[in-house]
């Protein structure tokens, strides 16, 4: 689908407002959408407005930061480090891949590139990314790319918070160009009301011996999907993909993830974590795509979930497309639970039930947190998986149902 | 006294049959017991019985425990409770727990501890400082500190952790349950060594074993043969010796 073709729908209908289920949206039977409830995610009628208020960031990494606020730039560090430029949205060059995409550049009227030369460190860079949805306007996107010089370096944390009370649906479509020897290492976190639904479009082209590692969290939203698309360009190209999920009440997280080894002797690993509770569901599709003459790939990719109650679901599917020989590709997926045995061993010790649960399931996470290499924002990450489940009536609850 | 378990019945979730069926058993500060019986006698049952573990329903009678100088009933403590109080198992079988690190784990349950009896907690350097005799005594590596709890450890490695967690938590009763079992002689007499300079007139040992070897090393006062969930038999250390030489079954042929 084309913009065009998005726009032309847009301008029939009404200008201000999109209505959902024409053709074009992906559906309950397209592929990748299957166990999406992307009619839940929307608004049936999406209304556009700009309002873009100043907020209040995260307390770390301060010093280097890009703020917007409903999708627009609102300041900027003052940076010899990196640039960025408001750019008109004709200029996004893009092929569509389904109407999602083409939403978000249809909501914003500029796009942000965000530009580190070659041979430059950055320690902290952060982008946070914020929108209030409360209002009458339901509906906001942002889009940037972001373009990593040849022997740079970065560390970049992405904080997304939104505000909504009412049904929301915010989108981000992101695209990464990694240059020849450079590497980035993305911290990627959301947080929003339950009456928001966010989506993540990302897409992330790797040059030879370049590496980009993700290490995302989500935890308080209502309804998310991670869309994220990983293209290995050239040779030596590797990439890291970490993603945990810990969801409660009706909570839904989608990390869609597709891996291309367009070259030889490129390496990729993902790893995805979850811990449900409640009536909360997980959908894990992550696929490792190998083209012909992809000689010597070496992949691997593993889906882990622990459900904390049985009415928690998960869906996982892992999925290899292999066209060549000579290559080492791996994948697997497990659902469990906390083992009981654990607890115990952990009270024996004069550990509460409830600092017993908050233990595990940080142990759990831990093989994700652990490639978290700043000690500010590991803590961060960590302090919001404790404040996302109440342990303490977890304990409770399971105090009360062994004494009957 | 420390401990009195007075009539026990107790069973799994999950089956009909008890497995302790009335076991009295008194304990007194400054005395070594050893449990003994052939498999499935209930020996670890009754450890696990009087540690709290949720596996177990206790049907009939009830295990008093001292604290603060009165005898109470601790049917009502959560495992957690009872360590607190001073009750220690040391496990046949330690847990493995990957992502947590052994200092960190061992920090957490001494402060733990500590605070619900009142005593000072420490930071960790503090508390390696506080460990290092003990980590010495036991002939530990003391990399394992900074290992992930149990993962990867020897059968002997994670037998000293526990006794290791043992002298951390300065217990008034350890239950140990077969530390005997995986030891290779030296590391059984490392393990002994470790447990006897932790006896004291303040606080009672109760060892669950299989073997006489154990007993060489750690001299009991009493020794119990568990058959069919009761105790059978009790004596003295020429008790096991016997059971060393003559079976259990000149002891069980009355019961089968």
């Amino acid at each position: 689908m084309t913009l065009t073709q998005i726009q032309s729908d847009y301008i029939k209908h009404n200008g201000a407002e999109l209505y959902l289920g024409k053709e074009g949206f992906p559906k309950k039977n397209t592929e990748g959408f299957r166990f999406t409830p992307l009619k839940k995610m929307m608004p049936e009628k999406l209304v556009f407005s700009t309002t873009h208020q100043d907020f209040t960031p995260s307390t770390l990494w301060n010093d280097i930061s890009i703020k917007f606020s409903g999708g627009k730039l609102i300041s900027s560090s003052d940076s010899t480090l990196f640039k960025v430029e408001e750019l008109d949205k004709d200029q996004f060059k893009l092929e569509f891949k389904n109407a999602l995409e083409a939403l978000s550049v249809l909501r914003i009227s500029k796009f942000y590139k965000i530009t580190v030369p070659a041979n430059t460190k950055i320690e902290n860079l952060k982008i946070e990314n914020y929108s209030d949805l409360s209002s009458e306007n339901n509906f906001d996107a942002c889009c940037f790319h972001v373009e990593i010089g040849e022997n740079s370096s970065v560390n970049l944390f992405e904080n997304t918070q939104l505000k909504g009370t009412d049904q929301a649906f915010f989108t981000t479509l992101s695209l990464f160009h990694i240059e020849r020897n450079a590497s980035l290492k993305h911290f990627t976190m959301s947080n929003a009301s339950e009456q928001v639904s966010l989506v993540n479009n990302r897409k992330v082209f790797l040059k030879e011996s370049s590496d980009y590692k993700n290490i995302n969290f989500d935890g308080g939203l209502g309804h998310n999907r991670n869309d994220i698309e990983v293209v290995l360009q050239e040779k030596f190209a590797n990439t890291n993909l970490y993603g945990l999920y810990a969801l409660k009440e009706n909570q839904f997280s989608d990390n869609f993830i597709n891996v291309h080894h367009q070259a030889a002797e490129t390496t990729s690993n993902q790893l995805f974590k979850g811990i449900l509770k409640d009536k909360s569901r997980a959908v894990f599709t992550g696929k490792v795509l190998v083209d012909a003459g992809a000689n010597l790939v070496n992949s691997s990719q593993l889906n882990k979930n622990i459900l904390l109650d049985n009415t928690a679901h998960v869906q996982t599917e892992p999925q290899l497309e292999v066209y060549t020989d000579d290559v080492k590709c791996g994948h697997g997926a497990t659902v469990g639970q906390l083992s009981e045995e654990e607890i115990f061993y952990l009270e024996s010790r004069g550990i509460s039930k409830e600092r017993a649960f908050q233990l595990l399931c940080q142990a759990y996470a831990n093989e994700i947190l652990m490639n978290i290499n700043c000690s500010d924002l590991k803590s961060f990450f960590v302090d919001k998986l404790y404040g996302h489940f109440d342990f303490s009536s977890m304990a409770k609850e399971l105090i009360e149902s062994n004494k009957k | 006294m420390i401990l009195n378990v007075k009539n026990i019945h107790a069973k799994t979730e999950d089956s009909n049959e008890a497995i302790l069926k009335g076991i009295n058993l008194q304990i007194n500060p400054g005395e070594v017991h050893a449990i003994m019986g052939p498999n499935g006698s209930g020996k670890s049952t009754l450890s696990k019985v009087i540690a709290g573990h949720p596996d177990y329903e206790v049907s009939e009678g009830t295990v008093e425990f001292n604290i603060n100088g009165e005898m109470k009933d601790i049917a009502d403590l959560e495992p957690d409770e009872r360590t607190k109080e001073g009750i220690f198992l040391g496990m046949q079988y330690p847990v493995e727990i990957p992502g947590v690190s052994n200092i960190n784990f061992l920090r957490e349950s001494y402060n733990a501890v500590c605070t619900h009896q009142g005593a000072a907690t420490m930071e960790e350097e503090e508390f390696r400082r506080f460990l290092s005799p003990k980590i010495e005594k036991l002939e530990m590596d003391g990399r394992f500190l900074d290992r992930d709890v149990n993962s990867g450890f020897s059968g002997g490695e994670k037998k000293k952790n526990e006794i290791l967690q043992m002298a951390t938590l300065n217990p008034r009763l350890a239950l140990l349950d077969e530390t005997d079992s995986g030891l290779d002689i030296d590391a059984l007499k490392v393990v002994a060594n470790g447990v006897n300079s932790l006896k004291s007139k303040f606080n009672a040992i109760v060892l669950v074993t299989h073997y006489q070897r154990l007993l060489d090393y750690i001299e009991p006062d009493f020794v119990h043969v568990i058959y069919k969930g009761q105790i059978i038999k009790s004596g003295d250390k020429s008790l096991a010796k016997e059971l060393e030489e003559r079976g259990y079954d000149w002891l069980i042929k009355d019961y089968q």
